[in-house]
């Protein structure tokens, strides 16, 4: 997976889907562990949810464009998309939602999930950086 | 598909989809809904077919366990490392009890 994986696929809920089961295949091929797996999958769709639903907000035509990676000391997944860029004010406090909150999770829970997030829009593209660490040894 | 089974005093919902997700939360959210009506306020949720839960699937729960109320209670039975995951990073593992099989989930609710 050195030279990194792609996939895109248009901005629904629905296509979130094939997004997550692009990057579980592609990181099982990795030998990456199921417990870093599971925490991008996770960090993935919510990143991706957010996307869709804030980001896009129903207009049609509009695509998400997932790449996989590795770099030293882990993996890098970046997703790109021309929507409506995420608030710098939300992403510089990720605020921990209550135990009754119904919703407003998703950001809280991509940094929670990986090791570094870095997220830059310009020229109308949104592109969100995803790393997470891995023991040495321990992916392909 | 989810399959909703009142058995006494208490509410069985098995949800049979492999994922709980914000495409099938609008559904989801409505099957939920009607099932609770006028139903007993302990709750036995089997997750065993889940393999993936997001926020938004996680929140449809949390709407559930607030109108159960005070005298409510929930148990959540055979709970994949994926959605274990989840409950336990938003922390709510501490509100769910998380149980490995029905039976345990059973006697858990029933106090």
């Amino acid at each position: 997976m050195a030279d990194g994986h792609g996939f895109s696929c248009a901005a629904t809920l629905d296509a979130v889907r094939l997004l997550a089961g692009f990057l579980q295949t592609t990181l099982q091929k990795a030998d990456v562990p199921e417990a870093a797996r599971i925490d991008l999958e996770l960090a993935v769709v919510e990143a991706a949810n957010n996307i869709v639903l804030h980001g896009v907000d129903g207009r049609s035509g509009m695509t998400i464009a997932l790449s996989v990676r590795n770099v030293p000391g882990g993996i890098e997944v970046a997703l790109e998309d021309a929507g409506t860029a995420i608030p710098s004010h939300l992403l510089d406090v990720v605020a921990q939602a209550g135990p009754e909150a119904e919703c407003g999770r998703g950001l809280g829970l991509i940094a929670a999930c990986t090791d570094r997030v870095n997220y830059t829009s310009s020229g109308g593209r949104n592109r969100l950086v995803l790393f997470k660490a891995l023991q040495p040894g321990t992916a392909a | 598909m989810t399959d909703v089974t009142i058995n006494d005093d208490i509410v069985e919902i098995r949800i049979s989809d492999e994922r709980v997700d914000a495409a099938a939360a609008p559904d989801l959210k409505r099957t939920l809904d009607q099932a609770m009506i006028d139903a007993p306020k302990k709750v036995v949720l089997d997750l065993g077919t889940v393999q993936f839960m997001d926020s938004t699937g996680l929140g449809l729960f949390v709407s559930l366990l607030k109108k159960l109320g005070p005298d409510g209670a929930i148990a959540v039975a055979r709970v994949h490392p994926a959605v274990a995951r989840l409950f336990e990073l938003t922390r709510l593992d501490t509100l769910f009890r998380l149980v490995p099989d029905v039976a345990a989930a059973r006697a858990l609710v029933r106090g």
